[in-house]
């Protein structure tokens, strides 16, 4: 229990679809259907999936962006849909995200160093003097320099788009990582350089991640665990090599097969 | 955004406004006489070296009171686009940020308040409270409140979806500070777009509401009340109705144009040929 960071208990999430009838009621989404699945500290859990499996909305549910329509989302121990606005506000330090598209995470209108500095301003602890030594300090975490911070994002490629995301996400120190297909969008040699650098912050900083890709290849190379979801639901989970290499599903084989084509 | 040219619209619209507002603002400290000042004895005059434009019926100078009424015009639309527009994005952003009842309710009044014409209810305020230019700022305020609240939701709702607001809320940010640093900046293009065009009705409205008798009073100078005073010597000096009325057409078309152009420059999904 003490190592259990995420715990997610029997959640569900339906969407309302557009009428199609006048009469007849709305059919209805099951976007995620009873998932559950742990997070100890320090790991990386992998979910994967098709386009439409549910991923992005466990993501969105994780963030506490929405709420789920049943079970519970526990974090540290604590019900994140249970606590007032002002205590999400500061449990949010504690879990960031890295989004997918690295050219639409930043603020166009706003420079690199206010972005990242953004989280910290939200929380309203810290003197604008220390924000910006830390925004300068995670900056060359992945390896960009404090100068860059003057700079808007579209100054950047999108591998360096994606290392300001990222160290915008570290900079109020979270225990977990969230990320939503971050390396989906880049080119394969720039995937393998924001990969390594997850990979080394995860090893500097002890964060726990929650891995969502639809790319197999990816999800082998970081994870250690991972977990397999179709139509909403769970079909799999266990550890990475186990579930990959000996695929209990024929939806699993069909990825895996897919991946190595 | 590649700006090897600049629309033809945007550049005519351009002149024409700062020729306006250079006009009114000019007119603040100096005009040539002063507009009330009566010259019985050279009353219809024509163009001369003393009077650029002549004068009118009661001899006063038609250039000084041209000027006077552009810094009329433009106070009052400045004035009343400045303080609807504010007052409809704030509800646009509002209904925008919190959805649900909240935004019904805005677009529904929105919907209930377009159903109702401008000049009627500038009218109806008149009847209520005396005609006067303070009555007409706020008639015309009024109108722009649901403009703006429309213009500003719409908009608002695309930078909603969009992930640096994600990003934001994950942050930790509440509502009004997303509203405030990422999506009014965002949504500023299409407002000052609007606003332009809004600014030219406002010139527009208000010529007419003092045409009518419900705006400007005398001896406050006015477009549209000098032309209602030239309708009755429209055949013994027809200038003194076309003066006023080119004063307006200028004015109301260079920030129609300008804002027609600003459009184009801002809204890449108008823009023809690269």
């Amino acid at each position: 229990m003490a190592d259990k960071l995420l715990a997610v208990e029997n959640v569900s999430r339906h969407y309302k679809l557009p009428k199609q009838a006048l009469f007849r009621p709305a059919p209805v989404l099951t976007a995620v259907d009873q998932a559950s699945f742990d997070l100890e500290r320090g790991q990386t859990l992998g979910i994967v999936g098709e386009s439409g499996s549910g991923k992005s909305t466990l993501a969105k549910m994780v963030m506490a962006f929405e709420p789920p329509d049943t079970g519970r989302i526990l974090f540290q121990g604590q019900d994140i849909n249970a606590l007032d606005a002002g205590e999400l506000r500061l449990l949010r330090q504690d879990f960031q995200m890295v989004f997918q598209d690295p050219f639409g995470s930043l603020d166009p209108r706003r420079t690199v160093a206010w972005s990242i500095g953004e989280p910290m301003r939200a929380i309203g602890r810290a003197a604008p003097a220390e924000i910006r030594i830390r925004v300068a300090e995670v900056l060359e975490q992945v390896g960009l320099t404090a100068k860059d911070g003057l700079k808007f994002p579209h100054e950047f490629s999108g591998g360096q788009r994606q290392r300001i995301a990222i160290a915008r996400a570290i900079s109020t120190r979270p225990a977990l990582l969230v990320a939503d297909e971050a390396v989906s969008a880049l080119d394969v040699s720039v995937q393998a350089q924001i990969l390594n650098l997850l990979m080394d912050l995860q090893a500097d900083l002890g964060l726990s991640m929650l891995f969502i890709s639809h790319d197999l290849a990816v999800v082998a190379s970081i994870c250690d665990k991972v977990i397999v979801l179709q139509k909403g639901r769970i079909l799999e989970a266990g550890d990475t090599g186990h579930v990959l290499g000996n695929p209990a599903h024929e939806y699993t084989r069909s990825l895996v097969a897919a991946a190595r084509m | 955004m590649n700006t090897r040219y600049l629309p033809a619209n945007l550049v005519i619209g351009a002149i024409l406004v700062v020729l306006t507002l250079g006009v009114a603002l000019l007119s603040v400290f100096w005009t040539p006489y002063d507009y009330t000042q009566l010259d019985i004895v050279h009353k219809f005059q024509g163009p001369s070296a003393a009077h650029w434009l002549g004068t009118d019926q009661l001899g006063r100078d038609l250039l000084s009171q041209l000027m006077a009424g552009a810094g009329n015009s433009m106070a009052v639309a400045v004035t009343a686009v400045v303080l609807g527009g504010s007052i409809g994005t704030a509800l646009g952003l509002l209904a925008s940020a919190y959805g649900g009842w909240v935004e019904d309710i805005v677009m529904r009044l929105s919907d209930l308040s377009f159903a109702f014409p401008a000049l009627l209810f500038a009218i109806m305020l008149a009847a209520a409270f005396g005609p006067s230019l303070p009555n007409v700022v706020v008639a015309i305020a009024f109108i722009n409140v649901p403009i703006f609240a429309r213009v500003a939701r719409a908009s608002a709702n695309q930078i909603w979806t969009r992930e640096y607001v994600f990003a934001a809320r994950a942050a930790g940010l509440g509502k009004f500070a997303i509203s405030r640093d990422h999506i009014l900046p965002n949504i500023a293009a299409p407002i000052i777009v609007q606003a332009t065009i809004e600014f030219a009705l406002a010139i527009l409205i208000e010529a007419a509401l003092s045409y009518l008798g419900l705006g400007a009073q005398p001896p406050s100078p006015s477009w549209g009340r000098m032309l209602s005073e030239a309708q009755t010597l429209m055949y013994l000096a027809p200038q003194l109705a076309i003066y006023p009325g080119l004063s307006i057409v200028v004015a109301v078309l260079g920030f129609g144009l300008l804002g027609d152009g600003l459009r184009d420059v801002t809204d890449p999904r108008l823009s023809r040929e690269r």
